[in-house]
């Protein structure tokens, strides 16, 4: 049994957790109490992520054989991908990431896309732009006079939520909106606005709320209906002299989307539809998708990258394991733009490769 | 069985100068580890600084040298690990109070075999959470915290050393008046002296570079003997004097725990209106039931779907904490871990120490240390 610090990947904001390692397998979490941002506290979904090590688990790598994907090799998977490469122009390639890549692996991606000329690039990041704007870090949630919640930020991301507790408990007013009448976060809040759409109820901002916010107030968003939404938040922030925290998806969303274009479904959906070579690296396309909502048509070929098969891997033409990110070290960037890093814990299966690697063979290959 | 008292320390020179007082428990352990007795050591080890530590597995003597030296700003909690992942080793497994009667506990629900076990006891004034340790130290002691490379608690204050080798030392009762110190479990744990142990070690009544040893059973007074002639420690006789000054010690600190007792659970005890308020927050996370020692049922009724109310918020706490109460609260063993990885802030650990408490009063069952197991439908005031 070893016991060794990580950081969660499971949501964006950057909680330590030790891992317990016992024979080459993660058995358990263990908290890691020393850690700045939860000490020790981690919510459900943290004290399971490390069950996505093994769930799903692909072990060697595959191509698509007569519909079927079959166990296959290094060699014969690289050159498939490069000669695929090879055969299109780069508009006519497209690739997506999440962001749970870590900070040197989105660089590598970026200068992956570059050198290939490939401009059909980006990370899954909701409804969330890119933005230059100063935010709030988690010590100012404690202190904060008045805070407004737009999303469940108590229930989704409670380490973030613990610290609107502790701000109440020091007597700040929060606000929160949703388009649900009840949530963890309403119950806990001053007072709650339910809402029919985010955007309308930013434009209508109720002077209630407006006369609370000050200078130690903070505006926490972990839902927006449109990438126009962040601008009007920012707004009523710079109006009020407030500071804003904005939530993102994934563990390490905040350097991706500085690194290659944020994309929401629609966009997403957009480059799908007009590639033919789609390159997904740790992005399962069909975990956000609603079909019904959007029609999209998977490219005539699809290559994964990831550890795990999923509905997008299990339909792609060649997938790459990948590793998980237990078994590589590295930094991931929190949503409150704090860089931290994390070292390997376990050992990654025999035939599974870093990602940095795979990208590496795939250029090399391409080069030559 | 009766105790018996000695003073040792560790012969190897190196091990003596490394521990809190003379080295004693690295040595046992090494004697241990090295004669075969046991395949691994349980302990924690310090990751980084004096803040930090993970529970570590040992099976090399030599790296226990750094496991030596105390660490109250890392409140830790092994005695659920054995179960869940070493139960197929010999072991030693060194353990604060709340670690001793986590075991004690677990041992009663035959999820620990006492047969496989050699438990070292360390006397414990109490743990600090790193984070408030850290602005204590700024903020009374007026010093950088990643300054300090050692602390210790010694009569009645919370010592600490700085890398300049300057020491400097608070008195708990200030910190605590003015709300800071050691983790309020602590603050009101009456067990400083963990006799659920083979032999407990510590430095009250021992003189500098020592250790007080209070073999408890027949099984710890062999260990120390053999310890003894294998040429691992040395030791001498302790005298009535010493023996008297930690009993003193002891009575003293008890005293001031059962004030916080009084404290937490009746005078500043949580309304009603205020519990509402908490149970408000929970998210359901299973935080406080995956943490505790008592709770080790591999399957737990409040997960299952017929338990959850999931359209309706709040949870209702009686399908939650309520079963947990009616499972394990007269186990409660004050351990305060539900509490320390609340994400939520619940006070959680407050509800089942004085479930415990007024259990403890019907029945006189102490928890972690009764041999028996709880007498849960009986009272013996009866």
């Amino acid at each position: 049994m070893l016991i060794k610090h990580s950081i969660c990947p499971s949501c964006s904001v950057g909680c330590g957790i030790n891992l317990i390692n016992k024979n080459g397998k993660i058995v358990g979490t263990y908290p890691y109490k020393n850690h700045p941002i939860n000490e020790g506290k981690n919510c459900l979904r943290g004290k399971n992520i490390y069950k996505i090590v093994d769930e799903n688990r692909i072990l060697i790598p595959l191509k698509k054989e007569q519909n079927k994907l079959v166990e296959s090799n290094w060699e014969d998977v690289i050159n498939l991908v490069s000669n695929e490469f090879k055969s299109y122009s780069p508009e006519e390639i497209g690739i997506l990431i999440s962001g749970t890549n870590t900070n040197e692996e989105n660089e590598l991606i970026s200068k992956f896309a570059k050198g290939q000329k490939i401009t059909n690039v980006g990370v899954y990041a909701d409804n969330f732009p890119k933005f230059n704007k100063e935010i709030g870090n988690y010590d100012d949630l404690n202190d904060a006079k008045s805070i407004l919640l737009i999303g469940d930020i108590i229930k989704e991301n409670p380490l973030i939520g613990r610290r609107i507790i502790i701000a109440k408990e020091n007597g700040a007013k929060i606000f929160s909106v949703d388009d649900v009448n009840q949530t963890t976060t309403s119950i806990n809040s001053t007072k709650h606005f339910k809402t029919f759409s985010i955007t309308k109820f930013l434009e209508e901002f109720p002077q209630e709320i407006k006369d609370e916010l000050g200078k130690s107030s903070l505006i926490v968003f972990n839902k927006i209906d449109l990438k126009e939404d962040f601008d009007k938040i920012v707004k009523i922030a710079e109006d009020s002299n407030s500071k804003i925290l904005p939530v993102l998806k994934d563990c390490n969303s905040f350097d991706a989307i500085n690194k290659v274009p944020p994309l929401n479904k629609e966009e997403i959906a957009k480059i799908i539809n007009s590639v033919k070579l789609l390159l997904l690296i740790n992005i399962d396309i069909f975990s956000f998708f609603d079909e019904s909502e959007v029609n999209i048509h998977i490219p005539k070929y699809l290559i994964s990258i990831t550890h795990s098969l999923n509905e997008s891997s299990s339909v792609s033409n060649i997938v790459l394991p990948s590793y998980c990110w237990a078994e590589k070290s590295g930094t991931f960037t929190n949503t409150a733009g704090e860089v931290q890093s994390f070292d390997r814990v376990i050992k990654a299966p025999e035939n599974a490769l870093e990602e940095i690697q795979i990208l590496k063979m795939i250029e090399k290959k391409l080069k030559a | 069985m009766s105790s018996e008292f000695l003073l040792i320390r560790a012969k190897d020179e190196l091990v003596c100068g490394l521990g809190e007082c003379g080295g004693s428990v690295t040595s046992i352990l090494q004697y241990l580890l090295d004669n075969d007795i046991v395949d691994n050591v349980l302990t924690i080890k310090k990751e980084g600084s004096v803040y930090d530590a993970v529970p570590v597995l040992i099976s090399n003597s030599e790296e226990l040298n750094s496991t030596a030296g105390s660490l109250h700003c890392a409140p830790t909690m092994v005695a659920d690990l054995i179960p869940k992942f070493i139960n197929d080793t010999k072991l030693a497994v060194v353990c604060k109070p709340c670690d001793a009667m986590g075991i004690n506990e677990l041992e009663k629900r035959n999820q620990i075999d006492k047969n496989n076990l050699y438990k070292i006891g360390l006397n414990c004034g109490g743990t600090l959470m790193p984070k408030q340790a850290k602005e204590m130290f700024e903020l009374f002691y007026e010093v950088n915290p990643d300054d300090v490379i050692k602390e210790e608690i010694d009569k009645g204050q919370i010592i600490i050393e700085l890398k300049d080798g300057t020491e400097k030392g608070v008195k708990i009762d200030d910190l605590e008046e003015k709300g800071w110190g050691r983790r309020e479990n602590c603050q009101r744990c009456e067990i400083m002296i963990p006799r659920n142990t083979d032999i407990v070690c510590g430095n009250w009544g021992a003189e500098k570079g020592w250790t007080f040893v209070e073999m408890v059973t027949g099984k710890g007074k062999d260990l120390v003997n053999n310890g003894i002639k294998e040429g691992y420690i040395e030791s001498k006789t302790v005298s009535q004097k010493q023996i008297e000054i930690r009993e003193k010690l002891e009575g003293i600190m008890i005293n001031l725990m059962k004030k916080f007792g009084e404290k937490h659970l009746i005078i500043e005890y949580p309304s009603l209106e205020k519990w509402d308020e908490y149970w408000n927050r929970c998210i359901e996370c299973y935080g406080c039931r995956d943490i505790c020692p008592i709770c080790w049922c591999n399957e737990c009724e409040i997960e299952k779907n017929y338990m959850k109310n999931s359209i309706e918020l709040p949870p209702d706490p009686l399908t939650f904490q309520g079963i947990r109460l009616g499972h394990m609260s007269f186990s409660c063993i004050n351990c305060g871990q539900c509490e320390d990885v609340c994400p939520m802030e619940i006070p959680i650990s407050r509800i089942y120490k004085k479930m415990q408490r007024k259990y403890n009063e019907k029945t006189e069952y102490i928890a972690g240390f009764s041999d028996e197991l709880p007498p849960l439908f009986s009272s013996t005031n009866e």
